[in-house]
């Protein structure tokens, strides 16, 4: 629930960028026949708002109603006391303080007489705000509209690549703070990973270690964290106005591990470098690592943003192929196990 | 009392609970805002995406989640069966239909996904939000413990804090700095908002890129989180000396919170004590800054949420009762200097409260 900062800055986020994704959305709205689309949104599903106006939640939660034409509102049950700070970090549309903010667009399409709308990931929407919105406006059909969101979302446009490539910027070089050697304790190395990153202006930052390759491959929190062994790895997700970014760099104390470590790392940043979308992922990733003798692909995910998570697992182990628009901007994650050992890796796929 | 132990207590307390409810099982969603009820269930912290657990009357754990990351975090928890489910709804109904015949309390029912609301009739779920709900409020010995640490956590944060508070650092400088402090010491979560300036500051938000001035005043409340519970502290400083109209104004919120403070005993509404802190506000003219257009609430129970029931406002008439962990804060906006905060986290008792912080409660001035 903790954030970092927030700002809104024309230069990294033009306001023609979001004006363009709405008229995008409108369109697709306007072909559908709807009377409009409804997008939820809180910190755990903050993506699909934040692409149109910006904004995430720090708390609470909202709704943004996208009209067949004309600006956005957006309505949160964050209280009037913010809403100037809201507005500061916001540039699009009007902003509504209000504890129903279901009933209140709801009571709007009831006088309008609406008769559908159009929402995405509606079988994920609150049942509180499903039932205020019902209630307001009874002949109201609500319509599943997840696959006009992602249609219409399409591929990333400059902006958004443009603040991807800035959130994996900062998560490289948030790593530097970790020095392996003076490393006892977990906490230490995910203390002074976040605050790098913080100092770098992200907005939200949630760093995991596995403390123990030799042992297991399993990402734990700082309060389940125990002393890191000789070989550690350590995962950073992070938000840079509101896009997020995922980093896993294995370490160790080891003089002759950590070499076999920087090989994995050289093998795993070239194939990066030469994906085809074409193609199986998953033999390429197998082919990636089959120069290193006794080591071989364990587990491998693909995640990527398209509807309201930061980052949404698209693709794993056992599935062959994924389209080019799923590759771009997404992040990707393999884990090789070498004898007793594991490292693992996770990088953005550097987009644009 | 260790981590296994407290889940084993919150699990027996809740075989309990849905015994004397007369339900098979409980359907409980979480996510990382409202963590709380899904906590209590599986103790697991979820961090991203969703998560929906599936709580048998014999103890037994289902938790599907939604993110493959958090899916390995909670199986080395080991606490439940966990779930792979990234299209969640069908594995939630998939998981319903296997239970069969039984009736399935679900919680928080706001926040249930509308597939599965939608269908409550035909997978038999119901709102199940009382057997939680006090369990929730009313806290265990075990539970204050946790509370009790948090604080003893919010104390030592605050002392960062208060260090690390001079004129040309940015607002996000100090959260970076708290945060890292924090998680170097363990705590996973921690709920931080800042309010930086003077009167023109109207609230506290996350950080925008504001830089300290001299004289300014800082505000924060820190919700560090131990064992799943938070404990809250609010305090404000000068980014110097405080002035003697700042001291002045800073009167008004000690005299509110000693007032709040002196209402609690078990059995108090949430009401009595809104309105103690609310009528010294008022008894200096100062009415119109703790109506909603200027402040939010005057406290709030406190626990595995942040912001837990009840709510402290002069409409809320809920009791409050013995062993709650409840924080009294009246902050709110001053006309003269801008926006000030104040507030400690305390465990109700039968004749009083009992402080758990033990922070100085003066308009503090920046470490020199």
């Amino acid at each position: 629930m903790r954030r970092g900062f927030y700002g809104w800055d024309a230069r990294e986020l033009p306001l023609e960028a979001l004006e363009a994704r709405t008229r995008r959305l409108q369109e697709a709205v306007r072909a559908e026949k709807l009377d409009g689309l409804l997008l939820y949104t809180n910190i755990a599903r903050p993506a699909a708002v934040s692409w149109l106006t910006g904004f995430t939640p720090y708390w609470s939660e909202g709704l943004l109603f996208v009209p067949p034409q004309g600006a956005p509102d957006f309505a949160t049950a964050l209280s009037n006391r913010v809403a100037e700070w809201m507005r500061s970090v916001t540039p699009t549309g009007s902003i509504l303080c209000t504890p129903r903010p279901a009933e209140l667009f709801g009571k709007r399409l009831a006088e309008e007489k609406a008769n559908r709308l159009g929402v995405l990931e509606l079988d994920m929407l609150p049942g509180g705000q499903a039932a205020a919105l019902t209630t307001a406006a009874p002949s109201l059909e609500l319509v599943d509209a997840t696959a006009l969101f992602q249609r219409a979302r399409g591929a990333r446009d400059d902006a958004e690549t443009a603040l991807f490539n800035r959130a994996a910027e900062i998560a490289r070089a948030s790593f530097n703070a970790i020095s392996p050697a003076a490393i006892a304790k977990a906490h230490a190395a995910m203390g002074a990973l976040e605050k790098a990153a913080r100092d770098q202006r992200v907005e939200e930052i949630f760093v995991v270690i596995a403390p123990n390759l030799a042992r297991d491959a399993n990402f734990l929190r700082v309060d389940r964290a125990p002393n890191v062994g000789a070989s550690f790895a350590v995962r950073a997700s992070l938000a840079y106005k509101s896009t997020w970014a995922r980093l896993t760099r294995s370490f160790s104390t080891d003089a002759l591990t950590a070499a076999k470590f920087a090989a994995f790392d050289a093998s795993f940043e070239a194939a990066l470098t030469r994906l085809d979308p074409g193609k199986s992922l998953q033999a390429q990733l197998v082919a990636a690592f089959a120069g290193h003798k006794g080591a071989s692909l364990t587990h491998w995910s693909l995640e990527s943003c398209r509807g309201s998570y930061p980052l949404e697992f698209i693709a794993g182990d056992g599935e062959p192929n994924v389209g080019a628009v799923a590759l771009e901007g997404g992040v990707l994650c393999v884990e090789v196990a070498d004898g007793g050992l594991r490292w693992i890796g996770q990088q953005p796929l550097r987009a644009g | 009392m260790s981590v296994t132990a407290i889940h084993r207590a919150r699990t027996a307390i809740l075989q309990e609970e849905m015994e004397k409810a007369d339900v098979d099982a409980l359907l409980i969603y979480g996510n990382s805002w409202h963590a709380d009820s899904l906590r209590y269930a599986t103790d697991f912290g979820v961090q991203e995406g969703q998560a929906l657990a599936l709580v048998g009357k014999d103890g037994s754990v289902t938790l599907l989640l939604d993110d493959r990351g958090e899916v390995d975090r909670a199986r080395a928890d080991g606490n439940c069966e966990v779930v792979f489910a990234p299209r969640l709804i069908e594995k939630a109904k998939e998981h319903l239909a296997r239970a069969g015949n039984r009736r399935v309390a679900a919680t928080p029912w706001h926040l249930m996904p509308y597939g599965l609301t939608r269908a409550a009739t035909e997978l038999r779920i119901a709102d199940g939000a009382e057997i939680l709900e006090k369990l929730l409020m009313g806290k265990r010995d075990f539970e204050v413990e946790a509370v009790r640490h948090a604080a003893k956590l919010a104390d030592a944060g605050y002392e960062v804090f208060r260090g690390a508070v001079r004129p040309g650092r940015k607002d996000y400088e100090l959260i970076a700095e708290i945060e890292a402090f924090f998680r170097a010491n363990g705590v996973p979560e921690n709920f931080m908002i800042i309010g930086v300036g003077g009167v023109e500051v109207r609230g506290m938000a996350p950080p925008v890129g504001k830089i300290i001035k001299e004289g300014d005043l800082v505000t924060t409340e820190l919700t560090p989180c131990v064992e799943g519970y938070y404990a809250q502290v609010c305090r404000t400083m000068v980014a110097g000396a405080p002035s003697e109209l700042q001291l002045k104004s800073f009167a008004v919120y000690q005299e509110a919170l000693e007032a709040g403070l002196a209402s609690v005993r078990a059995g108090v509404l949430a009401s009595q004590i809104a309105r103690a802190e609310n009528e010294v506000f008022r008894k200096y003219d100062l009415g119109k800054y703790v109506t909603s257009e200027y402040t939010r609430v005057r406290g709030h129970g406190i626990g595995l949420f942040p912001d837990q029931k009840p709510q402290l406002l002069e409409d809320i008439h809920i009791p409050v009762g013995e062993g709650s962990t409840i924080i009294v804060h009246p902050n709110t906006y001053h006309p003269d200097v801008g926006y000030m905060v104040l507030g400690d986290t305390i465990i109700v008792r039968a004749d009083g409260h009992e402080s758990v912080g033990g922070l100085s409660r003066q308009l503090l001035a920046m470490n020199s």
